[in-house]
């Protein structure tokens, strides 16, 4: 888990867990609904 | 053989009776043809023609028998026997005529439809298998190169690596004799990289324990129905690596992640990231070079930068309720992001677009370099950095003689903190608009960003001064749910006359005009002809006496000061303050500065300063 003052590093996974959220996505997402999605990743 | 009159002359055979006949009987048909063309059949019924030249049909039979080369029979098909000869007195021939290819039948026979040319066999784009299915977990080899994800089509050089091991594989598996069709390809490969050699070289040593069996004595019959194999092999033995654990955010600082989303991904050869919106390159709507050119047009014609919305529905015609209008608005913006001809110029909520040469907003008294390098003191002791843009909802501002001249306003800290940052990392300008409720007009003001030598500005606000304020009104400007847009009211008062500094515009000089406004001002600001009498007649300072301060504030003393009896100028430091912004900005700190560094001036706020040629 990545504590919330370190530098955050996007790994591989969570690339393509973001690819596979703008292609799935209908139109433009903004920047809080890919954070958002994240932070929510392991809840789902 | 023909007379000098024309007439023909036929000499015919036979007895002088069946001579008489014939020559009787082709006068007969020759008179019949008269207006016939001379190789025309002239046909005329056996019976009928030895009634009409008084012989019986024997005799005339018997003429035309003695006489082939004059007189053609035909029977038809009911028994009626015709005589027949042509003008020039030949025996009609059967004529043939080729019609085989005339023009009418070139012009009107379709050609056949041409054989269908030879298609070249098309290179099947596969995607990544582990991608298409992808769940998390594991993913192909060649995940995270420019031909990832299985989006572009694999490079020449990648499908002969891949290919080549399994060949090999495929060889030792089931047909260890393949050396006269698996050599080419070898070949092939072995051309294109060093480094495609040796990884297809490695990939040979793993996946063939036994490679001396590719030695094996060639059957070519066999080979060709198992490269269809080939595919599939492919499959089966591309390794594939895992993607690691996801990363768990839940417990991490929003912002954080944003700035690494737009660090570390925003940059992804497949991902279109704009204004803080995310979407896939091939999902964005794309633009042709004609829209483009259109919306150059269109931008040029308007005379004014326009925002991403105007130009998809006025120029695109995608209307809102269209369910691609989301996505073309963003396609917009992000591949005019891309053109060298235009310019953003707008904010995160409303975005604008400017090209090149268009006319710049605002005054044409003064250019706009020269007026940042006048406001270049905003920079001083500011750290950009530090600014909390967009913290304060609304700021009051008292508007300077030069401000107003030239309808401006200034960026300094209190604006900045107003404002939004530029949203791109080398926007220069950004255009907004202001909204008077009082008046009920919107203006467009473009807002230079400071640079390193030269102060932030707000250009375009002339209309407004000049038919609305005076210098020294009160401003009140009003940050609104759109970062783009902002109120601006000014408090308004009684109905007052005075007479008010103006430059002339015929000559420049300046001079007091009597004016009637009705908006509150702060007299400390206000340029009347009470206070400052010296003034009118006065011509503008150069620019290069404007240029240097410590020049501009002591014609300041000069304009505004009065005698103090001993050679010298007195005057309040509002009077400086307010008569030394006629010619450039100048804040009160940098007026106390200079007044404290210059060495003929002496004095202090309450008692005035005196300023000694």
């Amino acid at each position: 888990m990545a504590s919330p003052t370190d530098t955050v590093q996007l790994n591989e996974a969570d690339i393509a867990f973001l690819l596979n959220l703008l292609r799935d996505a209908s139109g433009p997402m903004t920047t809080a609904e890919l954070v958002e999605a994240l932070k929510n990743r392991k809840a789902k | 053989m023909s007379t000098n009159s024309g007439e023909l002359v036929l000499a015919f055979n036979g007895a002088k009776k069946l001579q008489t006949a014939a020559s009787k009987a082709f006068e007969a048909l020759r008179m019949r043809g008269a207006f016939m063309s001379e190789n025309a059949a002239i046909r005329v019924s056996a019976t009928e023609l030895a009634e009409f030249i008084g012989v019986t049909p024997a005799v005339l039979t018997d003429a035309v028998a003695e006489n082939p080369e004059v007189f053609g029979v035909e029977t038809t098909e009911d028994g009626t026997v015709f005589v027949s000869t042509t003008r020039d007195g030949r025996a009609p021939s059967t004529m043939i005529v080729d019609d085989t290819h005339t023009l009418k039948q070139r012009l009107m026979t379709p050609q056949p439809k041409p054989a269908p040319r030879p298609r070249p066999v098309r290179e099947v784009v596969r995607a990544n298998e582990a991608w298409a299915t992808f769940v998390g977990g594991t993913i192909s080899d060649d995940l995270f190169d420019d031909e990832e994800f299985g989006f572009a089509e694999p490079a020449a050089e990648q499908a002969a690596v891949v290919t080549t091991p399994i060949v090999e594989e495929t060889v030792v598996a089931e047909t260890p004799v393949v050396e006269a069709i698996v050599e080419p390809v070898i070949e092939e490969i072995a051309e294109v990289t060093p480094a495609a050699e040796e990884e297809a070289a490695t990939a040979v040593v793993e996946t063939t324990p036994e490679p001396m069996v590719v030695e094996a004595e060639p059957v070519v019959e066999d080979v060709r129905p198992e490269i269809p194999v080939f595919e599939e092999v492919v499959r089966q033995s591309t390794p594939a690596r895992s993607l690691g654990e996801p990363t768990d955010f839940s417990d991490t600082d929003a912002a954080a992640i944003a700035a690494a989303l737009e660090t570390q991904f925003s940059h992804h050869s497949h991902v279109a990231f704009f204004g803080g919106r995310w979407m896939t390159t091939d999902r964005a709507h794309r633009l042709s070079r004609g829209n483009i050119r259109d919306i150059r047009q269109y931008i040029e014609e308007q005379e004014q930068p326009l925002t991403d919305e105007m130009l998809v529905e006025d120029v695109l015609r995608v209307r809102p309720s269209n369910p691609e209008y989301a996505n073309t608005v963003f396609g917009l913006n992000y591949w005019l992001g891309r053109e060298r001809d235009f310019e953003f110029v707008g904010t995160r909520d409303q975005r604008f677009w400017s090209v090149t040469d268009l006319p710049a907003l605002g005054t044409s008294l003064k250019k706009p370099n020269d007026i940042g390098s006048d406001y270049r003191f905003l920079n001083d002791g500011v750290n950009p950095g530090a600014i909390a843009h967009r913290s304060v909802s609304s700021v009051d501002h008292t508007v300077s003689f030069y401000e107003w001249n030239l309808g401006l306003l200034p960026y300094d800290e209190e604006l900045q903190q107003l404002f939004p940052a530029p949203m791109l990392p080398d926007q220069r300008s950004a255009v907004f608009t202001f909204e008077i409720p009082q008046s009920y007009t919107t203006y467009l003001v473009e807002l230079r960003y400071p640079t390193p030598t030269r102060g932030g500005f707000i250009l375009g606000l002339d209309d407004l001064y000049f038919d609305s304020l005076v210098p020294g009104a009160i401003i009140s400007i009003s940050a609104t749910e759109n970062d783009g847009h902002y109120k601006v009211e000014y408090l308004a008062g009684d109905e007052q006359s005075d007479r008010l500094l103006e430059v002339d515009d015929k000559r420049p000089r300046y001079h007091f005009r009597p004016t009637t406004y009705a908006c509150a001002v702060d007299r400390a600001w206000l340029l009347n002809e009470d206070r400052f009498p010296n003034l009118a007649g006065q011509k503008p300072l150069t620019d290069r006496e404007r240029r240097k301060l410590a020049t501009v504030l002591e014609m300041t003393f000069e304009r505004a000061g009065m005698d103090d009896g001993n050679g010298g100028y007195l005057a309040s430091f509002d009077d400086l303050l307010a008569a030394i912004n006629i010619e450039r900005p100048v804040s009160a700190d940098l007026l106390h500065n200079e007044l404290e560094l210059h060495t003929g001036i002496s004095g202090d706020d309450a008692n005035g300063y005196t300023y000694v040629p």
